[in-house]
């Protein structure tokens, strides 16, 4: 073999060999690399793992004061529930106090019942479980009743409350009103809560044909909405601040019951909020127009009875005349109210009534004690007691005095339906 | 092309005509590196046409022979580089594995490397179709080897290979 040919293969093996290192020396460049971005990767992704944390920590949080709160929310009113209920138990009231008590278990309990009722329409939404149901109605007859129920608020708290309809605003619209009403008077009750003295609320209802939709704004001169809670206010759980739950109340849950419900139904919540200035809350949503259809007018069976002539209730409980007259109402009888058993028998003196209601245990005068009195100069006159509690030795004793029949109470429409027909 | 193909055809020329054909070849020739390839480098394709150019011009043997002798023997030797490649003994599943796991996987731990595309048309117990689809238009380098696949597992073969047309290259293996 040529010198010259051995040179070259010996060179081309070394050249050959020192390529290789090179190459080796590059692929130790490049996984070094791939190390360095491992290492930059896994501290990125502990950081963003670390925020993941914090913020589901935080979302925990954010839970735990909410069931905190709301069982500060709940514990109030029934607290005060409990309290007056024992305090009537226990000790002597008197007579204007008892009302006042009545008043605030009253109000209580409706806090409670809307609590109760937020807490079960925000856990249905969130499972899934929530039906809307559309049906032919006029919507503007249902917001017109939302205004008229929220006017007292307003007129007490001096603030001026207005509704406007767009002029073509069409009569019937296939829409869940329930659903509608609910989210309309969230926003109201806060506009109103949020608004002070001399402010201005008002709700701008708009129907839009050639989108066949519908816009309601709630618009108020409140006290609005910092820019930093803007972006969560429809959250659940979430109110402004903890400051905004002290001052207002409330669980924090309307405003997202309103935005999921405004969803469930195609739509999109309306909010703007300036603070110091006012906010808006509302909504747009597809609607369609319904059809009228003429239809005859059914001759409902009213629970109209034959009675004829007015009724005398005697009772003192405030509840209980609210009830009373509710059903008297609704079954378009007349009567009169009186509070005690003297004003009882003085009633009956001067007027031809054609029944008595009457309540036992009243302040000045009992129930039976009246009834004693009136059988002393009438005994034709019907008189039924009210009785709280229906135990057979008092209804015996209830007869003894001179008293006809017993109700007992709460009134029950068709048992008080039996007892007109009786005496009619 | 991976410096792989360019070092096994270094040691088959070596090995069938000797060393000094193999250095009258390179001295011909204007190469990457004077030629001095290494296994894990990558080097252009058109060094290897050069280079069986040259071997033809040597040899007189068709550059369609050398390329099917080459695949014969480079078979085994890229089996032996990763035989965890090899999931199967039955050569016509092994054919069928070269398009669906092997390449793929080639690719993964090189990614510069320059890939064939099979185009399966049938398969069956006794036989598999499929079209070669490469611009490096290698199909006598892919006959080599599924030649040097078959001899490897003594499993035989024939193989059928097409003219080149619209698509690719046809092939149709067949057990024997
Ligand atoms: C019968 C089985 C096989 C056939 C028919 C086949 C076919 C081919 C062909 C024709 C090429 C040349 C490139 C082209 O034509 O575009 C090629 C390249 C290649 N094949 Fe295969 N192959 C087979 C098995 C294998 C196996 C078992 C391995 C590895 C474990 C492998 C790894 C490679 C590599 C590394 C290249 C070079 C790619 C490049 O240079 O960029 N092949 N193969």
């Amino acid at each position: 073999m040529d010198e010259e040919r051995v040179k070259r293969m010996v060179n081309r093996e070394r050249n050959a060999r020192k390529e290789s290192e090179r190459l080796l020396e590059q692929k130790s460049s490049e996984l070094y690399e791939i190390n360095q971005n491992l290492e930059q990767l896994v501290t990125e992704r502990t950081e963003k793992l670390t925020t993941a944390l914090n913020n589901a920590n935080i979302a925990m949080k954010t839970k735990d004061d909410f069931v905190s709160n709301m069982s500060h929310e709940i514990r109030t009113p029934l607290n005060a529930i409990m309290g007056f209920v024992e305090v009537m138990q226990s000790s002597e009231y008197e007579e204007e106090a008892f009302s006042n008590y009545l008043n605030i278990i009253n109000d209580s309990s409706e806090t409670l019942l809307k609590i109760i009722n937020d807490i079960l329409d925000f856990s249905k939404l969130q499972s899934g479980q929530f039906k809307i149901s559309p049906i032919d109605v006029n919507l503007r007859d249902k917001l017109q009743h939302v205004y008229s129920l929220f006017s007292k608020i307003a007129t007490e708290k001096e603030v001026s409350f207005l509704i406007n309809f767009s002029n073509d605003f069409p009569k019937l619209l296939v829409v869940d009103d329930i659903r509608i009403t609910q989210i309309v008077s969230n926003f109201v009750s806060n506009a109103l809560k949020f608004t002070p003295k001399n402010g201005t609320v008002s709700i701008q209802v708009l129907y839009e044909h050639e989108r066949s939709t519908l816009i309601l704004k709630v618009i108020d001169t409140g006290i609005g909405i910092k820019k930093e809670a803007q972006a969560t206010i429809f959250n659940s759980f979430e109110q402004e601040d903890r400051t905004v739950t002290r001052e207002y109340g409330g669980t924090g849950l309307g405003l997202a019951i309103a935005k999921q419900l405004v969803e469930l139904m195609s739509g999109e919540v309306i909010f703007k909020s300036i603070p110091q200035k006012g906010s808006v809350f509302g909504f747009e949503m597809p609607l369609t127009v319904a059809i009228e259809k003429k239809q005859l007018k059914s001759n409902k069976k009213r629970n109209l009875v034959s009675f004829t002539g007015t009724i005398l209730v005697a009772e003192d409980n405030e509840v209980n005349i609210l009830l009373i007259s509710i059903v008297l109402e609704q079954l378009f009888v007349s009567f009169e109210v009186v509070e005690n058993g003297l004003l009882a028998i003085s009633a009956v003196k001067n007027n031809n009534y054609a029944l008595v209601l009457m309540d036992n245990q009243m302040p000045k005068m009992s129930g039976k004690d009246a009834t004693l009195e009136i059988r002393k100069f009438n005994k034709k006159i019907p008189i039924v007691a009210l009785s709280a509690n229906a135990l057979k030795t008092e209804k015996e004793e209830f007869l003894e005095v001179g008293m006809n029949d017993v109700l007992s109470k709460p009134i029950n429409k068709t048992e008080l339906l039996e007892i007109l027909e009786k005496y009619k | 092309m991976r410096g792989i193909i360019f070092t096994e055809l270094y040691e088959l020329v070596e090995e069938k005509f000797g060393y000094e054909l193999l250095d009258d070849v390179l001295l011909d020739l204007e190469l990457t590196n004077d030629g001095a390839y290494t296994a894990t480098g990558n080097y252009p394709f058109s060094e290897l046409l050069d280079i069986l150019i040259k071997l033809h011009e040597h040899t007189k043997i068709p550059i369609e022979d050398l390329l099917e002798v080459f695949g014969e023997y480079l078979f085994t030797r890229l089996l032996n580089m990763h035989p965890e490649l090899a999931k199967t003994e039955n050569v016509l599943e092994f054919l069928e594995q070269v398009e669906t796991y092997i390449h793929i996987e080639v690719k993964k731990l090189y990614p510069d490397a320059e890939l064939p595309k099979f185009n399966i048309v049938s398969k069956d117990e006794k036989s598999f179709k499929f079209y070669y689809i490469s611009s490096k238009k290698l199909h006598h380098l892919a006959k080599g080897l599924i030649q040097g696949l078959s001899n490897h597992y003594k499993q035989p073969l024939e193989i059928k290979m097409g003219l080149e047309d619209k698509i690719g290259v046809f092939f149709e293996v067949t057990r024997i």
